[in-house]
């Protein structure tokens, strides 16, 4: 092609330059349509690949290994229990209930009253 | 049937109420509440120790009836002398060296019928205070507390003494603090008069305490 063009004359020269341009626009748009789909596509694969990859790997439950401790028995005490001697209380005395405290009044002749109070714990507390 | 039931209507329908405040002029709210506290319930009380009042609430004819009552019982209160002689009472032959022959001042006929001999004046204290108070009494080692009402113009006291003071064990073990009582008596006496309080051991023993109140009550 390149030949044909610089055979041509000046006339000629710009129908063959409008064709040139035609051509190479042609050339762009085919280079266009030819690599547009492949680049996304590989990418959305790469994309799929690699999300497919993670999924399994987030997917999978690891399996724990069922280890219980063994029981561990206290030691039994053999030795025989203290003996305990138990003393009886001693009883109190009983003593005959009688009243802890008793209130007389009585008026005199004169007509003086008198409270007088007899107190199984009378004390005066010693000397005054 | 519709007088019945109108009746009924009647029975249930609430007693109007109101709410009365009294403000008491010579006695303590409080005291002035218990004794309305006292009559059954037919109004509700509420004494204020910060104002001395007595809130009344219920209907018009109880609340008038609670102010007749507060009305009689807040009367001033009365002040009173108290002379107390303490006498010791024991057996033997004749008074202390120094101490001061009380026998004339018991009367006769009282010593009569007691056992003792001796009768020592240990001390002798006047008291004056207003009605419904505590008069603190301190005799040597004797401590005491006089409280009197005045009821139809007759003094009604309680008198207590305690002795020294003794360190006891409680049933945790610990120390506490007991006065012993020597004599609690409450006594009625008219202005005046004079009333003999006593204390002994239940069988005998050898000491008898005695006191003298003569009570008056002031104008």
């Amino acid at each position: 092609m390149k030949h044909l063009l610089a055979g041509l004359p000046e006339d000629a020269g710009e129908r063959a330059a409008r064709a040139r341009r035609r051509a190479l626009a042609r050339l762009a748009a085919e280079d266009r349509r030819r690599v547009g789909w492949r680049v996304p596509a590989l990418a959305v694969a790469m994309i799929l690949v690699v999300g497919v990859v993670w999924f399994r790997q987030a997917w999978r439950v690891e399996t724990l290994a069922l280890r219980p401790a063994a029981p561990v028995m206290a030691p039994v005490d053999l030795t025989p229990p203290p003996v305990v001697v138990v003393q009886q209380r001693r009883k109190p005395a009983r003593r005959a209930p009688g009243p802890e405290r008793l209130q007389v009044q009585l008026a005199l002749s004169d007509g003086t009253q008198v409270y007088w109070t007899f107190d199984h714990n009378f004390k005066l507390g010693g000397k005054l | 049937m519709r007088q019945a039931i109108l009746i009924v209507i009647l029975a249930a329908a609430p007693v109007a109420a109101e709410t009365k405040i009294y403000q008491a002029k010579h006695r303590p709210a409080e005291s002035l509440g218990r004794v309305l506290g006292n009559m059954g319930g037919f109004f509700g009380v509420s004494p204020s120790r910060e104002f001395n009042t007595i809130a009344l609430n219920g209907s018009p004819e109880n609340i008038k009836v609670a102010e007749a009552i507060l009305e009689k019982y807040d009367t001033p209160r009365r002040q009173a002398e108290f002379l107390l002689r303490v006498i010791e009472a024991g057996a033997g032959v004749g008074a202390d060296k120094g101490a001061t022959d009380a026998a004339e001042l018991v009367p006769a006929e009282l010593k009569s019928m007691l056992k003792y001999n001796r009768y020592t004046l240990l001390d002798s204290a006047v008291l004056r205070g207003m009605e419904a108070e505590d008069l603190r009494l301190a005799l040597l080692n004797l401590n005491g507390r006089v409280r009197f009402n005045v009821r139809e113009s007759a003094l009604e006291m309680t008198v207590e003494i305690t002795g020294p003071p003794t360190n006891i064990k409680n049933s945790s073990g610990n120390d506490t603090t007991h006065w012993p009582s020597v004599l609690s008596t409450t006594a009625t006496a008219k202005s005046g008069e004079t009333v003999v309080l006593g204390a002994s051991k239940m069988r005998g023993g050898n000491n008898a305490l005695i006191v003298l109140v003569t009570a008056k009550l002031l104008p």
